[in-house]
């Protein structure tokens, strides 16, 4: 069985992926390919399910455990040096809130698409967010907001990061149900995510930019 | 004859109470906190907002307990207090209550998944069964399961709450799907009213996530699952920020506009969720027993 059918019973959640994974790399496939076009493209078909809102959050995490075993049985077979990552990412539930689910969820989804990401938990202080992003070399904070109360606490991040000339360097992302698109803009953010599928695009995106911005230099 | 039984007894729908966490903000609650803890901090305020309830007319007011669980409070200091916190908000609503409505405890969810085993059946099974037998213990009338998404953790907080031989009330919260008729889990009102029943609950129902006039459809699709009564409390629409300060579109009058609808549906019980207040339960009564 090759990536193609793998990627397919990754987008159905089946669990047979596992034994097709196990036969594939026993067949000689090449475990890169298995590892890109097969479960993280079945990832990516879930994610387009998930958008249009025929699979649910059940379907997306049953995915997402699913796509973590496979990717374990692939990985002693990775290439040395093959595995790079797309970029560093610090994570977490802003001050003032307490919801844990949301941002957890994205990044397990920001994990499984290949960046490193740093979780720092719920309710925490807009400097301790730049302070890891500092300490890990974060290009991006994500911002988790569930209670349009701490929608202030996402705009005290962009303000310090802004205030200690870091902007250039390190780009804000919000999600939650208290946020959008228009509230990211009012509060200088550099991009907004409706859920963990939206936020590897816009994290894919950013990482883009900023690579071909320094490519450029 | 069980309370259920009772309140329903002369056939007119029960009013219950509004939004806790909106009303508990308004008197200053700081963010960052899980409000329930004012149970043993601020008793007094919590207890104005009990009383806003009842004075309004609502026959049923819930308790500051939504999140008071051990798992909620993992890692906190609080943990250690679990069976305080479930008492205090007990008492505090009963004496808000007197003998002018019943108190039914608030069981909300753990905030973890059972999905990706972050928690195990078992777990949950025990972090419920602490919180209902303190509420119980604390003489609590009633348990309301409320704002869950997971029909497994529903199921097992049923199973918990039933233990204490009170009448437990299973609400799912349905924010999602194109019709925003199915839990985050992909759960429609039909499962969960068949799931829930099975499981034993004695009252089925709907809170939050969704205003008052989305909330008519899924009414409908959980009377038609279910012989048991059907509890509805919905929001007073989807909060928007402005200025920096939370607003709820829907006025008191918008919302009950849509009572008659929701009882044609099938609901037996009705107040509000997020953004309502003592002024939505207020103009619920007028609309229901008129002046």
């Amino acid at each position: 069985m090759g990536a193609e059918e793998i990627a397919k019973l990754i987008e159905a959640v089946d669990e047979t992926a596992t034994e097709a994974v196990s036969g594939a790399l026993a067949a000689g496939e090449d475990p890169v390919r298995l590892l890109k076009e097969g479960v993280v493209e079945g990832l990516r078909l879930i994610g387009v399910k998930f958008e249009e809102e025929e699979y649910f959050l059940a379907e997306l995490m049953m995915g997402a455990k699913l796509a973590e075993r496979c990717i374990e049985l692939i990985d002693p077979h990775m290439p040395p040096n093959s595995v790079t990552t797309r970029g560093v990412i610090v994570i977490g539930a802003v001050e003032g809130d307490l919801h844990d689910l949301g941002y957890s969820l994205v990044a397990k989804q920001l994990e499984l698409a290949g960046f490193e990401v740093h979780q720092m938990g719920v309710n925490v202080a807009p400097m301790s967010f730049i302070d890891k992003a500092q300490e890990v070399g974060a290009g991006i904070i994500g911002l988790s907001a569930f209670l349009v109360t701490t929608v202030p606490s996402c705009r005290d991040v962009v303000d310090y990061i802004r205030d200690m000339g870091l902007s250039d360097t390190l780009k804000v992302i919000i999600g939650g149900t208290a946020t959008s698109q228009e509230r990211a803009d009012e509060i200088g953010a550099q991009g907004w995510a409706a859920n963990a599928v939206e936020a590897v695009s816009l994290c894919e995106r950013l990482t883009e930019v900023e690579q071909a911005a320094t490519q450029n230099l | 004859m069980n309370l259920i039984e009772k309140l329903l007894e002369k056939g007119r729908p029960v009013v219950l109470d509004g939004a806790w966490g909106t009303e508990l903000q308004a008197k200053g609650i700081p963010t960052g906190i899980n409000p329930d803890t004012w149970n043993l901090s601020e008793p007094d305020l919590v207890c104005e907002v009990a009383r806003s309830y009842v004075d309004a007319g609502s026959q049923i007011i819930l308790t500051n307990t939504f999140r008071a669980n051990r798992i909620a409070f993992l890692n906190q200091p609080e943990a250690e207090q679990i069976e305080a916190i479930n008492k205090a908000g007990v008492e505090i609503s009963k004496r808000a209550a007197g003998d002018r409505a019943h108190v039914f405890a608030s069981i909300g969810p753990s905030g973890k998944f059972l999905v990706t085993k972050q928690v195990t059946k078992e777990g949950l099974l025990q972090n419920f069964a602490e919180q209902a037998q303190a509420q119980a213990s604390a003489g609590a009338d009633g348990i309301v399961i409320e704002t869950m998404g997971d029909i497994e953790e529903a199921k097992l907080a049923v199973q918990a709450a039933k233990a204490t031989g009170l009448p437990v009330v299973a609400c799912m919260v349905y924010d999602s799907g194109k019709k925003k008729d199915r839990t985050m889990m992909g759960i429609s009102p039909t499962q969960a009213a068949e799931a829930l029943t099975e499981a034993g609950a004695d009252v089925i129902g709907a809170n939050c996530g969704n205003g008052i006039e989305g909330y008519i459809p899924i009414c409908e699709s959980l009377s038609k699952a279910t012989h048991l009564p059907i509890w509805i409390k919905a929001n007073a629409g989807i909060p928007d920020l402005v200025g920096g300060k939370v607003i709820y579109r829907t006025t008191p009058e918008e919302f009950v506009d849509h009572i008659p609808a929701l009882l044609e549906a099938g609901a037996s019980f009705v107040g509000g969720c997020c953004g309502t207040s003592p002024d939505f339960i207020r103009a619920v009564c007028t609309k229901l027993r008129g002046n």
